[in-house]
């Protein structure tokens, strides 16, 4: 049976939860009704619209019950990996041996908007001398000090080198409050210089072999240090089968992203399809069920097209998404403005870009940690960006600026200033706080200006 | 300026390495962007990364180099490229300096640095033109200033300075203090250690690269060192007061301001400086004039 894609309220969402149900359309692991996640805090919910299959609610409950699988895993004998900044690469090693299990604590600068703001998280960061001059990742902090989101885990790791200065420096001070961390270096990615060994790194890119090598040294470290934390060696063979578990994941995704991305209507909101997404780091904590879900919104999607069901008209405007919004509900807004996303870049395309298992693990994962579009140059990541926006045919961009953030500063700019003249299309650099309502009207005048510009363009 | 000046701001590019290319080291202690922008004025950049790019663009030097110790730094590097076409190179410095690995890369830099030079009329050097430069630092390095009797002892700890905010010192002279140790880019932190004479006789580049990795700072992952450095200067100074100074957007160092002030047993007081205003204001003026007053 093919749902008519609808996109429903929470209050909805139970009502058609108990329809679902009645038809018998719903299985275990669709867990119970959205609604449930208010009463631990997640009042977000309560401004968003969902898809109304039960895929995305799969996908939902998969997010949302993340806290609950860690405590879960940890009771049950798992040993807790908290991996910051690198996104994606660490996991894949962690999720080589059965006994561990890694996150990203930095995926609590989404707390604020999620449970908007009342878990006082920024507050707990303010009182650390941590303001709102920072990144809303500040926000991992008082995760860490009020160990309310999260078991601590049993080892930090976290890369250092070419990332945001935010960062490094709330992962300094997480460090100065006693949790250690082991960190590693992902250096900045450079051109290879024309007498040095260049090597392939994925999507096009190019470093000098130099770089490459020390990576994987650092990897290398870490390796240890799972091995040792696991009881167990982390060998190549353990590596070579969790990057082929990672690279489905990344299949499934880079599938899903092409239908939701080309189909004449779009057979997924954008909100869903940032969700699904964020599975590619560190996979929700439970990579198996990632790939269900994945599976399961994929086909779903795959439905819609054949059907010709999807949201949208077919004249929305194609809008390439650059920077993950700090509140999610944008993604809702850009949609009912007459946007419709065909493009994204949430700053962690390695993540959904497949491992080489050609190589040794070890280099293939050193060059996809490389890959990473914040440690290259800006220009790197705006030429992936330019190719993407024709690939999927966008015609106008967003940059979006996360509060705070010292890269988004210079960074934006470039971007915007790269598209402009590459692609020749309208952009528009806009901030999003961890709640944008304060500041919404300011967010849809620079949306929807931004769309009429794009209209105006096809009447040439 | 002439096209064999380096213009470089970081205490981590060895002014040695630059003269052993017989190229001319150039510290440029900038001056304020004020309005004057070849690089555009963008919100929510630091004020100093820009006002370096800034000064350096309208210098006329052959080269200018910036490093990767913070994310605005290698960003501006960037936007210098786009918006002035003029040659510049980015040195990639290791954050987990502790390993070897970390200390290799930073010598390849270094060579490679060297490399780039030497298309600027740099000449590579050899070992003991190299070693000659190095053992004559040595004898350069600053000996401490005498104690100022009678005056209050205070420290300066934090980013660096601009040239129009050397005002500090004569605000401080003049409200009766006497800086024991400066802890700014542009202080004594900043200076490497000596030159070990037998290390530099080896392998004289190897050498110059644990020195300068050994400058204790913020940015280094850990940074203990930088703690470690502190407290060793606080027990062997009668300091009575600490001015910690960050510019709006510097992360790292604003981030550190907290743990400063918890962990040291003297007052501190913090300068946040947006890079226009400067540190001349009457409010940092006051500012100062109440926490002399309070330490004296």
């Amino acid at each position: 049976m093919i749902l008519s894609p609808q996109k429903l309220t929470l209050e909805q969402w139970d009502g058609h939860w108990d329809l679902l149900a009645r038809q018998g359309l719903l299985r275990p692991e669709h867990c119970g009704p959205l609604s449930r996640h208010v009463s631990d805090g997640d009042t977000r919910l309560l401004a968003l619209r969902f898809d109304n299959s039960p895929a995305a609610l799969q996908l939902w409950n998969l997010l949302l019950t993340e806290q609950d699988r860690l405590w879960q895993w940890k009771e049950g004998g798992k040993r807790l990996v908290g991996t910051m900044k690198d996104l994606g690469t660490v996991p894949v090693m962690a999720y080589s041996l059965d006994d561990l299990v890694a996150f990203y604590p930095d995926g609590a600068w989404w707390t604020p908007c999620v449970m908007e703001m009342n878990q006082q998280l920024l507050q707990i960061a303010d009182s650390l001398g941590i303001d709102e001059s920072f990144c809303p990742v500040r926000a991992m902090l008082g995760a860490f000090v009020n160990r309310n989101h999260f078991p601590i885990p049993d080892l930090l790791i976290c890369s250092v080198g070419a990332t945001c200065d935010d960062f490094s420096a709330i992962a300094q001070r997480l460090n100065g409050l006693g949790f250690p961390i082991l960190w590693w270096e992902i250096p900045h990615r450079r051109p290879p210089e024309p007498w040095e060994e260049a090597v392939q790194i994925g999507n096009g890119l190019v470093a000098p072999a130099s770089l490459v090598s020390l990576v994987r040294n650092e990897l290398d470290r870490v390796r240890s240090a799972l091995s040792a934390l696991a009881g167990t060696d982390l060998d190549d063979l353990k590596l070579q089968a969790a990057i082929s578990r990672a690279n489905q994941v990344r299949s499934l995704l880079a599938s899903l992203n092409r239908l939701a991305f080309t189909a004449t209507l779009s057979p997924l909101p954008a909100l869903e399809v940032l969700i699904a997404q964020m599975l590619a780091i560190h996979f929700c904590s439970d990579l198996g069920k990632t790939v269900d879900v994945l599976r399961a919104l994929l086909a779903q999607a795959k439905q819609r097209v054949d059907a010709g069901l999807g949201y949208g008209r077919p004249d929305d405007v194609r809008i390439f998404w650059v920077n993950p919004p700090a509140d999610i509900k944008v993604m809702n807004l850009v949609e009912d403005y007459g946007g419709r996303i065909c493009g994204t870049d949430f700053m962690f395309t390695h993540a959904l870009d497949p491992i080489d298992l050609d190589l040794p693990p070890m280099d293939a994962l050193a060059r996809i940690a490389l890959a990473d579009p914040m440690v290259g140059p800006v220009c790197d990541r705006a030429r992936r960006i330019a190719a993407e926006i024709q690939r999927f045919g966008c015609e106008a961009v967003v940059v979006c600026r996360i509060p705070g953030a010292s890269h988004c500063a210079t960074e934006g700019s470039l971007i915007a200033q790269y598209l402009r003249q590459t692609c020749e299309l309208p952009v528009v650099e806009v901030e999003v706080p961890s709640l944008v309502d304060t500041t919404v009207h300011v967010f849809e005048n620079r949306i929807k200006a931004l769309i009429e510009t794009a209209k105006a363009r096809r009447r040439g | 300026m002439t096209s064999a000046d380096v213009i470089y701001n970081c205490p981590f590019v060895p002014a040695e390495w630059i003269k052993a290319h017989g190229l001319r080291p150039v510290r440029l202690n900038p001056r304020p962007s004020w309005g004057m922008h070849i690089l555009g004025q963008i919100e929510g950049i630091c004020p100093y990364a820009l006002a370096f790019a800034n000064h350096a663009a309208a210098c006329d030097a052959g080269l200018v180099v910036f490093t990767t110790r913070c994310d605005q730094m290698r960003r501006v590097y960037e936007l210098w490229k786009v918006c002035t076409g003029r040659p510049a190179f980015l040195l990639n410095l290791p954050t987990c300096r502790q390993s070897a690995a970390a200390q290799r890369f930073y010598i390849d830099e270094l060579l490679r640095l060297g490399r780039y030079m030497e298309q600027f009329g740099g000449r590579r050097p050899t070992k003991p033109i190299l070693a000659q430069i190095m053992l004559q630092a040595n004898q350069d390095l600053e000996t401490p200033v005498s104690p100022n009797r009678g005056a209050v002892p205070v420290a300066i700890l934090g980013g660096p300075l601009m040239n129009t905010d050397m005002v500090l010192f004569d605000t401080l002279a003049s409200g009766g203090a006497y800086v024991v140790f400066d802890g700014t880019q542009g202080g004594t932190r900043c200076i490497h250690r000596p030159f070990d004479r037998r290390e530099l006789c080896e392998d004289p580049l190897q050498e110059l690269a644990l020195a300068y990795l050994d400058i204790p700072d913020v940015f280094f992952r850990p940074n203990d060192g930088l703690y470690r450095w502190l407290k060793a200067q606080i027990d062997d100074t009668a300091v009575r007061g600490l001015i910690l100074h960050h510019y709006i957007w510097c992360d790292k160092w604003k981030a550190e301001c907290w743990r400063i002030r918890q962990w040291l047993p003297i007052p501190t007081v913090v300068l946040s400086n947006d890079g226009q205003t400067g540190l001349d204001s009457p409010g940092i003026r006051n500012r100062l004039s109440a926490f002399l007053e309070a330490i004296r």
